[in-house]
């Protein structure tokens, strides 16, 4: 007993279990980053193309994604099998239980196409037929002509699209058109006027977009040539436009230097390409863009906003019940939920400031509001008012590492108090300045709950930034790369084939708020140093 | 002698003072913008609390007796129907137009108009009940908008004996007239069948209403409310339920979703019936879920198109009351005296009133959120079709006629209970892992776990989220044995591996580098963990007879949800356990290190000194640290939206969702119409989690202070 | 004839209720060096300060009497503070180099008066730092940080530096107390050399130092100035017996 009690006192089970809890702490943020990276990293590396035999008769060919214990059998496992071909079969995945199989194979022959629509595709090649002819796979010209197809199609999608771009910009000024005639008419005002001009616009573009149109539909008669035969797993022939194609894996004849230069150009695609599929496909370009662009607003409101705030309260003012009120109004901002400033970025900015706007000077359109809709100057200003706290703590902590003898010794040469801040104090205080901003664009970049309210959209039409003029248009909804992680993995209808596309994004987001903290860290322990030696 | 830059100097004097007002500005307008953030979601809520009001706008005059009136959609016409047989649309100049019921002969007795006032019941002269269809649409021809007015007859009865019409509902196709009769009521319908169907009460109806789709209709005799069934094969009228009135029925209603009978009395006093299942399964009972008292016997009751408000009608007043919030919104200003009809427009937006002496009054009428009161958003309610009174959040429903349900004590609840589980989690680990880094670890290990927890603070909480619903909460779900049984196992591992560790000899112990140290208890940790896991199995199958799931359906009695408070709080823990670890980390270092250094000089060892000197200490600080944990997890969105079922269930079960006051915030104000109930009820939610948090912070800082004052003499 | 350089007339000052100067009144000749000497804590730093204004950026300071910089009262309306700063110059106990490069340090009076030739910059670059006895230690690197450079050597900058904006007087506040005897005898030098172009005022504990360099010397004690006059008389003649005490080391 008196030993236990001494064994107690001596404190080595209080110890490791202080240092479990410890380690456990550590365990769950390099647990979550190890998790994150070893599932997200693995999507995008090629598979091979596995052909299982079942013992039914029937074949199923496709990638495996994942395997469990099977529910209904204890000791044996299942597949879940990616059997793609979903404008066949219906849904990508399915699951193949173990003791169905009877035979596994990774046949040479097998493809993956990879394509605009409708997923992956499994099956074997079987012939190229072009405008020149058809060329059958076991043709050893075949890999030519494919490649030449490829090129082809590729170039006349190119040629499609700038055109579509086209036609929709001179669309543009019929749409908004359209938008104040039923704006007039709503309000009772008379549109005979705006009618007739609608009715002009509408000619112009007809007659605009008719060679327009004539070239589309050449275009696509030449791609509509190029098709690849394919034959599927259950023996069926199909025949896939070789425009629909993105890329032709041929997934179980591949070197290590293939698989790895298809992973990059998978990763490649994936940042700057455009989504398809409803977000579940593609790339995240938009939402790397939408998050570094309203990210870049917010920093030009919030920097200076924070850096005078604390030139305020550690330059110009002393101890006084004013800068102590202020102090408080700062703590209470930096813990007041993120939502909250969400609920009132949408009530002041968007209703009250951008229904303003509207009506001042967008009153044509109304009811459909320009501005009095979410945007992103409107989630730029909600984020700068959340992140203002940051920015003026970690600028504080530079302005103090400012020794008192440097402003004096500026004083005393002459400078007036503005040009002793401009001059020796900024300067001075600019890593932590930057400290600040860092802190504050990765609190930014990884905050989804204001955006939701404030202007976010899983699918922005356009970017904020295009060559339209003015060419920043910051009533535009954008998109965000948290807010694309909540919306696909939890809106999307087919969860399983986004899951590659949302831990890609998880990813991209996370490395991106880590490199940022990282960095804010070590400049601010730079900055800590600096303050400790100066202060001897 | 240096030159004096004159000119330059000025400039710069002049710069500096700018400066100054600008930064001074600065300060001050943060201080303004969280001011204004506060007043202006106060603002923005404030309506709430108004119940309303009616202004009058004046009255027209008319050359004729009206008999019964209804509003056009845009308040601009009254339709007034008159003793003459004539429809006159009397306009707010008061210009009309008049245009004859062709067949309908004057002088007419009698008239009403059911509740949507697009149906016109009368008897004519000759003693001929007819119901006629009045639509006044808005045209949009030419300039501005007009009215058209379309007008015919669908119902036309030949003349019978009965008493007086008591009420008309449905639609121009299928119409029905309800006439009153010694033995009860007679039901005449359109199209289906030309025989009435007879409503038997055995006693004379006093009021009656039907429902739209003519399938039920409510009778009042002398003493009695009677719900009668119409329908089946046999078009026979049954009767369902019926319950006794303690005073002499004088009017009856139905409320919008027809769902609650207003049964108005001489007496003055409504009340609201509804037919619930009674005891005996199949029978329905008559059960009277409120009553609105009042002064004056009610001579009309008329229910809003738009909510559960309606207009009832007394002698000389008209009062507007809340079926579901029970509140009198407020009585109609400046009302007329020999009122024949009244009503309210279609919108709910105003009123009208058309008297004996030929006047037409309107009202404008201001209500914006009549369902919602303290009570409903605090307090149980009894909403209609509820037999007991409820705390729901329900805010979208399938139907037009789906009445909101918004209590926040829901959302409160989820807040707290999410909060409170991510805490349980969090603050020990947090606490114990700051104490251990002050106190036991060396100072490298120091330097390493400060940027990892600082690194863990900024992981963005929509990957946090998404991880614990779509990876950790399937993995819980179906390791749930292991996972609560690792609570119990790891801690007695480490303390067992403390003892083991104890009892090596000293000079092994002594060789151990600190670092060391904490690889063994890594090491008992993964060995606890390990083990569990692989027992889990042989446990479940001997304990929960092979599935722990089905053992808490079937013995407790509790379902369990993937995405469930264990999952939230995990999550939530990631979320908190840097704030809390950092503050404590502080409060620890702050303690003077010469306290500590005497306590071990005293021979007290590490632990000791820790225990006696470092914790009572840092206590104050140790508090703010987990309240503002607590703080933090009160506020947090996207975690709980992603990680909870977001269900905004009343439970406490750790197996349960929940919903808290941010995630429904994040999901439901963005569709929330501008300035509508929900919008601000939800801004309300907004400004209380404000609040919440707000205090929580401050009694943070107040008790940090006031325990720092008492050990502030201890540390001197 | 023409007013001494610094003179305070019934100078009384200090902060809050606690009054520092006592009835001050003294005069300092121009292009002469001066050494203020008097226990620590007697004001000799605030003394220093009233003649830039310094001392109006510290908290709870108040004056009564005048100050007087070359006949010109300090707090005339017409000159602007910064205007004296210009022609009074100062150097701290503590060397305070800006997070500047060392030609932008010794620039920083000459960009605030607005001198903007490149060459009348560079003239004042090298004029400077070779009257602060510096120039021939930093020729090569004058755009290496500053906070490169030794204590002394910053110490001298912050000399090139007030000597670039080419004031009439440079206030001195123990400019050697951070610095080595070798550093030191450096600076006293360099101090020797600036009297031909500014008047100096030196604070300094040292009293060799203050015998070494200073042609006249003021002794000030709780406030107050108990004898003046030229230094090898006040050192080996003192009329005071305060004096005599403290030069002779017996106090302070
Ligand atoms: N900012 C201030 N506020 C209040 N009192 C001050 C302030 N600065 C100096 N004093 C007081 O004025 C008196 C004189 O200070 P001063 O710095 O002039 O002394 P000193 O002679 O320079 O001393 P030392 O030789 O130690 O530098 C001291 O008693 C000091 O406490
Ligand atoms: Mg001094």
């Amino acid at each position: 007993m008196t030993g236990l009690r001494h064994w107690l006192k001596e404190g080595a089970a209080q110890r490791w279990l202080a240092g479990a809890a410890l380690l456990a702490a550590l365990a769950l943020v390099v647990g979550l980053v190890v998790v994150v990276v070893t599932v997200s990293a693995g999507f995008f590396w090629p598979r091979p193309v596995l052909e299982l035999q079942l013992r039914d008769g029937s074949v199923v060919l496709g990638e495996e994604w994942g395997r469990e214990d099977d529910p209904t059998e204890a000791g044996s496992q299942r597949v879940r099998m990616k059997v793609g071909n979903r404008d066949v079969f219906g849904l990508d995945f399915r699951w193949v239980r173990g003791a169905e199989v009877a035979a596994r194979r990774t046949p040479a022959a097998a493809w993956l196409l990879e394509r605009r629509e409708y997923g992956n595709f499994y099956g074997f090649p079987q012939a190229l037929r072009s405008p020149t002819g058809s060329v059958a796979v076991t043709d050893p010209s075949f890999q030519v002509h494919l490649d030449h197809a490829l090129a082809e199609t590729r170039r006349l999608v190119q040629e499609e699209e700038a055109l579509l771009r086209r036609a929709s910009r001179l669309h543009e000024p019929v749409a908004r058109l359209r938008l104040r005639v039923a704006a007039a008419e709503r309000a009772g005002r008379d549109a005979a006027a705006l009618q007739a001009e609608l009715e002009a616009a509408t000619r112009r573009e007809q007659t605009a977009a008719a060679p327009l149109l004539a070239e589309l539909a050449e275009l696509r008669g030449r791609a509509a040539a190029f098709s690849l035969l394919m034959r599927t797993a259950d023996g069926s022939e199909r025949e896939l436009a070789v425009s629909s194609l993105l890329r032709v894996v041929p997934a179980n004849r591949m070197t290590t230097g293939a698989k790895l230069a298809l992973y990059l150009s998978r990763w490649v695609e994936f940042v700057s390409g455009e989504p398809r599929e409803s977000n579940t496909e593609g790339g995240i370009f938009p939402a790397i863009f939408g998050t570094a662009l309203m990210v870049l607003l917010m920093t030009l409101v919030v920097v200076p906003f924070g850096v005078v705030t604390a030139l305020y309260l550690n330059e110009y003012a002393g101890e006084n019940a004013f800068t102590n009120a202020v102090r408080l109004a700062l703590a209470n901002l930096a813990g007041v939920p993120s939502i909250v400033f969400g609920a009132f970025g949408l009530a002041f900015f968007v209703y009250t400031v951008g229904g303003g706007v509207d009506r001042l000077f967008f009153s044509d359109t109304l009811p459909t509001p320009t501005f009095g809709t979410g945007g992103i100057l409107w989630a730029a200003l909600t984020l700068a008012l959340l992140t203002v706290p940051v920015v003026v703590v970690a600028t504080e902590e530079g302005l103090q590492s400012v020794p008192q003898a440097v402003r004096d010794g500026a004083r005393a040469l002459g400078a007036t108090r503005w040009q002793t801040v401009r001059r020796v104090v900024l300067p001075y205080a600019t890593p932590g300045i930057l400290t600040g901003t860092i802190l504050a664009v990765a609190r930014a970049a990884g905050e989804v709950a204001p955006l939701m309210l404030t202007g976010v959209v899983k699918l922005a039409p356009a970017l904020a930034v295009d060559t339209t003029p003015p060419f920043l248009h910051l009533e535009r909804k954008f998109m965000h790369l948290g807010f694309h992680i909540y919306d696909v993995g939890f809106q999307s209808p087919n969860i399983e084939a986004a899951k590659p596309s949302v831990y890609a994004t998880v990813l991209v987001l996370l490395g991106l708020v880590v490199v940022l903290n990282l960095a804010a860290i070590t400049l601010r322990n730079r900055l800590r140093r600096r303050l400790r030696s100066s202060a001897v | 002698m240096s030159p004096l830059p004159t000119r330059r100097l000025a400039r710069a004097r002049r710069l500096d003072r700018l400066a100054a007002l600008c930064i001074t500005g600065g300060g001050a307008l943060i201080l303004l913008s969280v001011g204004f953030l506060l007043v202006f979601l106060l603002v923005e809520c404030l309506p709430l609390l108004s119940t309303g009001k009616g202004t009058p706008e004046g009255s027209v005059g008319v050359a004729f007796v009206p008999l019964v009136a209804s509003e056009d959609e845009y308040r601009e016409t009254v339709a007034v129907l008159g003793r003459d047989g004539i429809l006159h649309l009397v306009r707010r100049d008061g210009s009309s137009e008049a245009r004859t019921l062709e067949g309908v002969a004057p002088p007419l007795e009698e008239a009403t108009v059911d509740s949507s006032g697009r149906l016109v019941a009368l008897r004519d002269g000759r003693g001929s009940v007819q119901v006629w269809s009045v639509r006044l649409r808005p045209s949009w021809k030419g300039q501005g908008r007009g009215l058209e007015l379309s007008l015919k007859p669908v119902l036309v009865a030949p003349p019978l004996k009965a008493g007086p019409i008591l009420a008309v509902a449905g639609s121009d196709g299928s119409a029905g007239v309800l006439v009153a009769t010694p033995t009860g009521a007679l039901l005449l319908r359109t199209g289906s069948g030309p025989s009435p169907v007879a409503l038997d009460a055995l006693s004379p109806a006093v009021a009656g209403t039907l429902t739209s789709s003519l399938a039920e209709a409510w009778l009042a005799s002398e003493g009695e409310l009677l719900l009668f069934e119409v329908g089946g094969e046999a078009e026979v009228a049954s009767l369902v339920a019926r319950a006794p009135l303690a005073h002499r029925p004088t009017a009856l209603g139905l409320v919008l979703g027809e769902v609650t009978c207003l049964v108005g009395d001489g007496a003055g006093v409504v009340t609201a019936w509804q037919a619930v299942e009674g005891p005996m399964a199949g029978l329905r009972i008559l059960d009277r879920s409120a009553t609105f008292p009042g002064q004056g016997a009610i001579r009309r009751l008329l229910p809003s198109q738009r909510d559960k408000t309606f207009l009832a009608l007394r002698a000389d007043r008209a009062e507007l009351f809340h079926l579901t919030t029970r509140r009198r919104l407020f009585e109609l200003p400046a009302f007329p005296s020999r009122v024949v009809w009244a009503s309210l427009s279609p919108r709910r937006d105003g009123a009208f009133a058309v008297t004996a002496t030929g006047q037409v009054h309107r009202w404008s009428l201001a209500i914006a959120h009549p369902e919602v009161s303290f009570s409903t958003l605090f307090l149980p309610v009894r909403y209609e079709g509820f037999t007991t009174p409820e705390l729901v959040w329900q805010s979208t429903g399938g139907s037009s006629s789906f009445e909101t349900k918004l209590s926040l004590v829901p959302l409160i609840v989820g807040t707290f209970k999410g909060a409170l589980y991510a805490l349980l989690f969090s603050a020990p680990i947090a606490l114990a892992a700051a104490l251990y880094v002050s106190q036991f670890a060396p100072r490298r290990l120091r330097l390493v776990t400060k940027p990892m927890v600082e690194l863990m603070a900024a992981l963005p909480s929509v990957v946090v989220g998404f991880l614990a619903a779509l990876l950790f909460a399937p993995l819980i779900q179906r390791h749930i044995v292991a996972v609560l049984a690792s609570l119990v196992t790891v801690p007695v591992a480490v303390v067992a591996g403390a003892a083991l560790f104890s009892a090596l000899p000293r000079t092994l112990r002594r060789r151990l580098p600190p670092a060391g140290e904490l690889l063994l208890v890594g090491a008992a940790v993964a060995a606890a963990v390990t083990l569990t896991f692989a027992l889990e199995r042989a446990v479940t199958r001997l304990c929960f007879s092979g599935d722990f799931q089905a053992w808490l359906a079937n013995s407790v009695g509790v379902t369990y949800d993937q995405r469930n408070a264990v999952v939230v709080g995990f999550a939530l823990g990631v979320a908190v356990i840097p704030v809390i670890f950092t503050l404590a980390e502080d409060a620890f270092s702050n303690v003077p290190a010469s306290l500590i250094s005497a306590s071990l000089a005293l021979g007290a060892t590490r632990w000791q000194a820790a225990r006696t000197v470092a914790i009572p200490a840092a206590s104050p600080g140790l508090f703010a640290a987990v309240m503002i944990g607590l703080g933090r997890a009160v506020g947090e969105t996207m975690i709980v939206l992603m990680a909870t079922g977001n269900t905004p269930l009343l439970s406490l079960s750790p197996f349960n969702g929940m919903r808290t006051m941010s995630a429904c915030i994040a999901v439901e104000l963005p569709e929330a119409p501008y300035g509508g109930t929900l919008y601000r009820v939800l801004i309300l939610t907004a400004l209380l989690l404000f609040a919440v948090t707000f205090a929580i912070n401050t009694v943070a800082v107040m008790v940090s202070n006031r325990l720092r004052r008492r050990f502030g003499r201890l540390a001197a | 004839m023409t007013p001494p350089a610094l003179a305070t007339v019934a100078l009384t000052c200090g902060f809050g209720n606690h009054t520092v100067l006592h009835d001050v009144s003294l005069a300092v000749a121009a292009h002469r060096i001066t050494a203020l000497i008097g226990p620590s804590g007697c004001g000799k730093s605030t003394l220093l300060r009233c003649f830039n204004r310094m001392n109006d950026h510290l908290h709870g300071f108040f004056h009564r009497g005048q100050v007087l910089v070359e006949g010109r009262n300090v707090y005339d309306p017409t000159w602007p503070v910064e205007a004296l700063r210009f022609t009074v110059g100062m150097v701290f106990q503590k060397p305070n180099p800006f997070p500047l490069s060392i030609r932008e340090n010794v620039l920083f009076g000459p960009r605030l008066a607005g001198v903007t030739q490149a060459d009348a910059l560079e003239e004042r670059v090298v004029r400077s730092l070779q009257q602060a006895h510096l120039w021939d230690e930093v020729k090569d690197r004058l755009h290496a940080s500053a906070f490169d450079l030794s204590g002394g050597q910053q110490q001298r900058l912050c000399i090139a530096r007030a000597m670039a904006s080419e004031p009439d007087i440079l206030l001195l506040d123990e400019p050697a107390s951070a610095l080595d005897p070798i550093a030191t005898a450096k600076l006293e030098e360099t101090i020797v050399a600036l009297s031909e172009a500014v008047t100096v005022l030196l604070v300094t504990h040292n009293l060799q130092q203050a015998a070494r360099v200073a042609h006249r010397t003021v002794f000030l004690y709780l406030g107050r100035v108990v004898e003046e006059g030229e230094t090898v008389r006040l050192f080996e003649a003192p009329q005071e017996k305060l004096t005599e005490e403290y030069v002779t080391g017996r106090f302070g």
